[in-house]
């Protein structure tokens, strides 16, 4: 018993039931704890993953859904894109517990990276798929426009 | 008042505050816990300021019951206001300690000495001393006193400025939470919630839970639940229980929401001020008089991370990890229920998510004791569902206040207002009670009998005298028997209260033909009430006109009337749907310690309230709570974000006081006259839903 997939670029097998959703795998089969338990049904965004660069909820996917995919969770994001977000987030202190800002982290890279020109619009869509519960929203929108405004001078994230 | 008696460390030892055993680094001890609000942050920035250190040499030690001074919960917007004073004074002795063994050891009088970095330096040239090389020199053992004096607010360098919170992106990886400790041998537990808080557990077939990886079903009377190796096997096997059990004795009361249990209940009334009789206003008198009823319904918590606790129970003692409020508190009763000594009890405090008043993190830890029981010396995880944050987390009361008023010559002169609510108080210890669910399950000797709330002018009375100035009459109608599990929720019963007077001044200074902003002048001498009132209504362009469907609405108050002030703007637009544009607030905390920290709670309390405001009622069947997802109790969405604009208004003159729950009621009475400003008419009863407002808008047809 085995499944096997590409975790933030490594070839892993996960010794677990095929049946198992992906996040239990992440967080108890791999110790990768960035990726957060909000609700178990694909309304709180807590658990964003992306699977080959798609965001996808990974409380109700389950491992075989994954076999032979690549699988990248917040701990995967180390880019040049992530560093300019990062530096927002701290710039406008986006967050309070921060439990939703890994999910949140996770879409906001994948907009940003998908799109030559990202837009403001859409990006804040994006974010539907997402809760947060301290009142940061207002703070995390304007990380985003930090973020593209940087994006927009010429910080490549190549 | 705090809403625990927060402990006093004037006679205990340094020693339980500072560690100067780890070179370059200042450990501070304190008994507040972090849940995202920033206190560590400020309390290290209180600490660093008076030792002349970086904030990155504080590094702190935080809610263990086994070495963290005793101070209460973390409770009642109060951590920097107490806390805060206390390590100040701490910081003070412990610098004067150094500095007065600094000039011993270097044979120099104390004015010829500085520090910085916790490096000595005499005449300006670096000493070979340093506060770690001293530390040896001090007696950490000796009472605290109050001899030294701390700096003057006017040589300040840390305190005052934003630090970057970079704590934050540390969290962005696993660690951070309690979720995410993992113990050698941990088994993963759960308890199976009873679908009402009357209900008994007939019968259950424990043989057909049994399955691959399923360890343990624990039943005791009501109380039933699973350990199992795997959080998978964990899940799998409750579902089957949930299939299995029977329950009887769950009432079927019919339609009445919480609102209309309220209005019919017993209550007892007591009077809050009496500057006038309470006979309300006659239409005989001269002038003009106005009444109206407003409400606020059953309230949740929400956090976004369910409540987690974790449990070690041995023959030596029990281990505890939780996120509670009250590590002490939780020591206490979980010692109660086990049978044991509290110092045979460790709570250790580990962050969860957000947490905005007595919320399921001390079930979860007490679930974990529970059940750790059957497996001793094994850590047994628990972690709730969605669905049990929804339906067994303490829940804010509703309330219902009713208010009347004379308004002569432009001025209020008479105003009557009754406040009805249930308790906001039910946390654990509280009136000698174990308030926690499993041991109210497991046992009638745990069960909660009696409902009290908090004293006059906290709980349900909080901020029901207005800080206006004209007669008032306040009277508080406690209900002790509402059917609902009713605890502190963020701002408590402030948040009704002040909607509801927010609103009623914005009626009342139409009546009176008078602009909201100069009739609320009109009634405050407070110079700094009228500052944050004024300033608002400058930053938000308050008299401007909006356009159609658009509408401003201001609210305010001083949080308890006597911790922070904060008046509150809204834009909003009622179209299709109703939106909050833009939200302004002005802040007066006194002394502040973290900007960065203060807009950021004052920001988070504004849009947590226009959740409130906006969308939130707990969905109920009579008394039975029925929340399955969030989809049952939608929250703010991001789409819904309005812009946020806080400006800080320091005056380091005055002490600080608290932040956390201070913007909440302001902006419900922002929010509320703005929707009336644009909408043109009133609704008294929140949430404010286009449904709610196009029902009245057809009955006034």
């Amino acid at each position: 018993m085995g499944v096997k997939l590409t975790v933030n670029g490594a070839p892993v097998e996960v010794r677990a039931d095929g049946s198992t959703p992906l996040i239990l795998a992440l967080r108890n089969e791999l110790e990768l704890k960035g990726t957060r338990f909000g609700c178990g049904g694909e309304d709180c965004g807590a658990c964003m993953v992306l699977v080959d660069s798609a965001p996808r909820y990974s409380c109700t996917l389950q491992l075989d859904d994954v076999a032979r995919h690549q699988v990248t969770t917040i701990e995967g994001l180390n880019d040049s894109l992530a560093h300019v977000l990062r530096e927002a987030i701290l710039a406008e202190s986006a967050g309070q517990c921060g439990y939703c800002l890994s999910g949140i982290f996770v879409t906001l890279h994948h907009c940003l990276a998908t799109s030559a020109q990202p837009k403001y619009a859409e990006v804040a869509k994006a974010l539907g798929r997402h809760l947060c519960r301290c009142g940061a929203n207002a703070a995390i929108l304007r990380a985003v426009k930090r973020a593209l405004e940087r994006i927009e001078a010429g910080v490549s994230h190549a | 008042m705090p809403e625990f008696g927060s402990g006093s460390e004037r006679n205990t030892p340094l020693t339980e505050r500072f560690d100067l055993s780890r070179p370059g680094l200042v450990v501070l001890k304190t008994g507040k816990v972090e849940f995202g609000q920033g206190i560590l942050l400020a309390l290290r920035q209180i600490a660093a300021e008076e030792l002349d250190l970086s904030a990155d040499a504080i590094v702190t030690v935080s809610g263990d019951t086994s070495s963290s001074p005793f101070e209460g919960g973390t409770v009642g917007s109060m951590s920097v206001e107490t806390s805060g004073h206390e390590v100040r004074d701490a910081a003070a002795v412990l610098r004067s300690e150094l500095f007065d063994a600094a000039a011993r050891k270097l044979d120099v009088s104390l004015s010829e000495i500085t520090a910085e970095g916790g490096e000595f330096f005499v005449a300006g040239s670096r000493s070979k001393e340093t506060f770690w090389s001293l530390a040896a020199e001090i007696d950490f053992d000796r009472p605290l006193g109050r001899s030294a004096v701390p700096k003057s607010p006017k040589h300040y360098k840390s305190v005052g400025a934003s630090l970057p919170p970079t704590h934050l992106l540390e969290r962005l990886g696993g660690g951070a939470f309690i979720h995410d400790l993992s113990f050698d041998g941990m088994l993963h537990g759960r308890v199976l919630r009873k679908p009402h808080p009357d209900a008994r557990l007939e019968s259950v077939d424990a043989d057909a839970i049994s399955g691959p990886g399923v360890l343990r079903v624990v039943r005791e009377r009501d109380f039933i639940g699973v350990i199992a190796e795997t959080e998978q096997a964990l899940a799998t096997s409750m579902a089957r229980l949930e299939r299995r059990c029977r329950w009887n004795g769950i009432p079927d009361d019919g339609p009445r929401t919480p609102l209309d249990i309220l209005a019919n209940a017993e209550v007892t009334e007591r009077v809050l001020r009496a500057d006038q009789g309470s006979s309300g206003p006659k239409p005989a008198e001269d002038g003009q008089t106005l009444s109206a009823v407003y409400s606020k319904p059953l309230i949740g918590h929400g956090s976004i991370g369910p409540s987690c606790g974790i449990a070690t129970v041995s023959d030596s003692g029990v281990e505890i990890w939780s996120h509670s409020q009250n590590v002490f508190a939780l020591r206490d009763q979980i010692a109660h229920v086990l049978g044991r000594l509290p110092q045979d009890v460790i709570v250790r405090h580990r962050l969860g998510a957000g947490c905005y008043g007595h919320n399921g993190a001390d079930d979860a830890a007490m679930d974990a004791a529970l059940l750790a029981r059957a497996v001793p010396g094994r850590p047994v995880r628990v972690q709730w569902t969605r669905k049990d944050e929804l339906c067994c987390e303490p829940l804010g009361s509703p309330m219902r206040i009713s208010i009347s008023a004379r308004v002569r010559e432009g001025r209020i002169a008479e105003w009557e207002l009754t406040t009805r609510s249930g308790t906001h108080m039910q946390r654990p210890g509280w009136g000698e009670q174990v308030n926690l669910l499993g041991p109210a399950a497991a046992s009638v000797e745990f069960a909660t009998t009696v409902q009290m709330d908090l004293p006059d002018h906290n709980g349900g009375s909080k901020n029901a005298v207005a800080l206006y100035d004209f007669p008032q009459h306040v009277s508080y109608e406690f209900a002790a028997d509402l059917p609902f599990r009713l605890s502190a929720l963020r701002s408590l019963g402030a948040f009704g209260n002040v909607f509801a007077i927010e609103s009623f001044i914005d009626e009342l200074a139409e009546l009176a033909g008078c602009d909201p902003v100069e009739f609320r002048l009109r009634h405050l001498a407070d110079p700094r009430a009228r500052r944050v009132v004024s300033r608002v209504a400058e930053i938000s362009d308050y008299s401007k006109p909006c356009g159609s469907g658009f509408g401003r609405g201001l609210g305010f108050a001083r949080f308890k009337n006597t911790g922070s002030y904060c008046a509150v703007v809204a834009l909003v637009s009622v179209d299709e749907t109703v939106e909050v544009q833009k939200l302004w607030a002005a802040v007066d905390a006194g002394l502040v310690i973290n900007p960065a920290g203060v807009i950021s709670q004052i920001e988070g309390g504004m849009l947590q309230a226009a959740s409130w405001v906006l969308k939130e009622a707990v969905p109920t069947d009579g008394t039975r709570l029925i929340a399955e997802s969030w989809k049952d109790y939608p929250i703010l969405s991001f789409a819904e974000t309005p812009e946020a604009n806080v400006e800080i208004i320091a005056d380091p003159e005055f002490p600080s006081s608290g932040v956390g729950e201070v913007s909440l009621g302001p902006t419900a009475g922002a929010i509320a006259n703005a929707i009336t400003n644009a909408f043109g008419m009133r609704v008294r009863e929140l949430p404010l839903t286009r449904e709610r407002l196009m029902k009245a808008a057809f009955e006034a047809e």
